[in-house]
């Protein structure tokens, strides 16, 4: 019985990590299509998309896009945490499903209102062109970082005693100093978990992109999604693969500093 | 002091700290699901970019068209499917983490979140990679003489399935151990001692125990699959129609906005009325379970 549960566990788990291991596989490939038993190991499709602009292009917008979206998300969720953890008010109930709903809207739908929006009542109305701007793709994305990072806050928040924060009070503290020297370094793992999470949630998006970008503006995702419409080959697997060991680095690093693993 | 002073302030001081980030929502998550309501109402005049006017016509033509209908139950259907794939697959996983060490336990919930930081691009043409007429799965068959020809998996609704469970198990799994973890395993003990057998215990202790995550973990699992696009567009093509794959034609292709709104505000009603619906039997269930008294 034990060893049957084991066996199950392991065959779930592998279908789990199938798509990412088949992808990293196929990306030092020599042709173009699986085979099996493999013919050997090739770096042509990491020369081919090292070749190909628009992936560069495409991938510093999406840094500039995820890096910018989970800084203003974070200083939009920071105070929003804090006020539903520490205070009460009338509406905090409302607001903690408020701040959770982008999660239950589908991003798609978010983004056909956003592009509504945008072309019509701010151009029309406003008379301010958004959509297809950085801004305009950045306002979204800070919309699906913004559950991440309050989540994430608000559970960090929900760990770290009050007590300090009122001792420090009662000594004579003003409440920024409190926050400065108290709070913020006892919230450090969740900041770093928080910014790690919206930066992925960012950087991974494509539904609201695909909506909000015009071909001069798209993301990353959006670039490789009409390169495997057009191309379907191997140098996405690569790109993939190269995505893949970057964010393992970018987390493993924050594991090793903060400990992040505790947090998830 | 005046005692009820410093409790109003904290009020203030608490909702001033909320303001942004309930302005940011008002105006760029609330507003344009409202305007999405609105512009569901418009008339499509085609070759006009600017909406005006007020019609139902959007919503009769969706609610009268078999074609659209059909692909309302296809969403359901896929949409049912993930979710009751990624409950099977989840539940032993889920389980099997709650009740394990710590060392082995970091690794493994390393590997159940790793594919979260992958783009749903990328795991989709992973799909494409594995289940394709020349994929991973053909070749392995065609090698091992069981099959000639290679069988059609891609762009069913299969593989579909395949790829949004695939997509959606992780939350699962996190949900459900979640729960399972603050089962007390003594109570499993004690119905084994008693002569149960492990599915019975499974069937009468564990499973009742944690229907919290159950419930939580589908209607997560559910709004997932009905609402992501990227999955179904590129594991399904042209093949698989779904509401979000419907939403993203009308609006980029046919540029029929009026009734992309009203086919997305669709989408959005039936997902929440499903949801509150499979909530209040729950509910309704428990509560009747507890009544009985057994």
């Amino acid at each position: 019985m034990k060893r049957l549960f084991v066996a199950v566990n392991i065959l779930i788990y592998a279908f789990i990590l199938s798509a990412v291991v088949f992808v990293m596989i196929l990306s030092f490939s020599p042709s173009p299509i699986f085979r099996f038993p493999p013919e050997g190991v090739s770096l042509v499709w990491y020369r081919k998309m090292l070749g190909y602009g628009p992936f560069w292009d495409s991938m510093g917008l999406s840094l500039v896009i995820a890096a910018g979206a989970s800084l203003v998300a974070m200083a939009l969720g920071l105070p929003a945490a804090l006020a539903v953890v520490r205070y009460r008010f009338p509406g905090r109930d409302l607001l903690v499903a408020v701040l959770m709903a982008p999660i239950v809207v589908p991003a798609i739908i978010l983004g056909v209102g956003l592009l509504m929006l945008y072309t019509q009542f701010f151009v029309h109305t406003l008379h301010v062109a958004v959509n297809g701007t950085v801004p305009g793709l950045m306002i979204g994305h800070v919309m699906v970082c913004l559950p991440w990072v309050v989540r994430v806050l608000i559970a960090g928040l929900q760990g770290a005693d009050p007590a300090v924060e009122e001792a420090a009070m009662n000594l004579g503290a003003r409440p920024l100093a409190v926050l400065w020297h108290i709070t913020l370094p006892l919230l450090q793992p969740a900041l770093v978990a928080a910014g790690i999470f919206a930066f992925i949630a960012s950087f991974g998006n494509v539904e609201l992109s695909l909506m909000l970008s015009v071909p001069g503006t798209s993301t990353l995702p959006v670039v490789i999604l009409t390169y495997l419409d057009n191309y379907n080959d191997p140098s996405v697997a690569a790109l993939s693969t190269v995505l893949i060991a970057g964010t393992t680095a970018v987390i493993v690093i924050a594991d090793r500093g903060f400990g992040l693993a505790k947090l998830i | 002091m005046r005692p009820t002073n410093p409790g109003a302030r904290r009020a203030v001081t608490g909702g001033l700290l909320a303001l942004p980030a309930a302005c940011a929502l008002g105006l760029f998550c609330a507003a344009p699901l409202l305007y999405l309501v609105r512009y569901s109402f418009f008339v499509y005049v085609p070759g006009d970019p600017l909406a005006t006017g007020f019609t139902l016509g959007n919503y009769v033509k969706f609610l009268s068209d078999r074609y659209y209908l059909g692909v309302l139950g296809q969403t359901l259907g896929i949409g049912l499917a993930v979710t009751l794939a990624s409950l099977v697959l989840g539940f032993p996983v889920a389980y099997g983490l709650a009740r394990m060490r710590s060392r082995w336990r970091a690794i493994c919930l390393v590997l159940i979140i790793s594919p979260l930081y992958v783009s749903a691009v990328v795991r989709a043409y992973g799909w494409l990679v594995i289940l394709g007429d020349a994929g991973v799965v053909n070749n392995l068959l065609r090698w091992l003489h069981v099959i000639e020809r290679p069988v059609r998996m891609m762009f069913t609704p299969l593989a579909v399935v395949i790829a949004l469970t695939e997509v959606a198990l992780p939350f699962m799994i996190l949900i459900l151990a979640s729960v399972i973890q603050n089962i007390d395993p003594a109570l499993e003990d004690a119905a084994a001692n008693l002569g149960a057998r492990p599915w019975w215990v499974f069937w009468k202790v564990v499973l009742p125990l944690s229907l919290p995550g159950v419930v939580a973990g589908s209607l997560l699992v559910f709004i997932l699959a009905t609402g992501s696009y990227v999955t179904p567009a590129l594991t399904g093509g042209k093949s698989v129609k779904m509401l979000v794959t419907e939403v993203y034609q009308q609006m980029t292709a046919i540029y029929n906005w009026p009734f992309g709104a009203a086919t997305a505000f669709i989408l959005l009603a039936v997902t929440l009325l499903c949801v509150t619906g499979f909530a209040a039997a729950v509910e309704g269930s428990t509560r009747e379970r507890l009544g009985d008294g057994r």
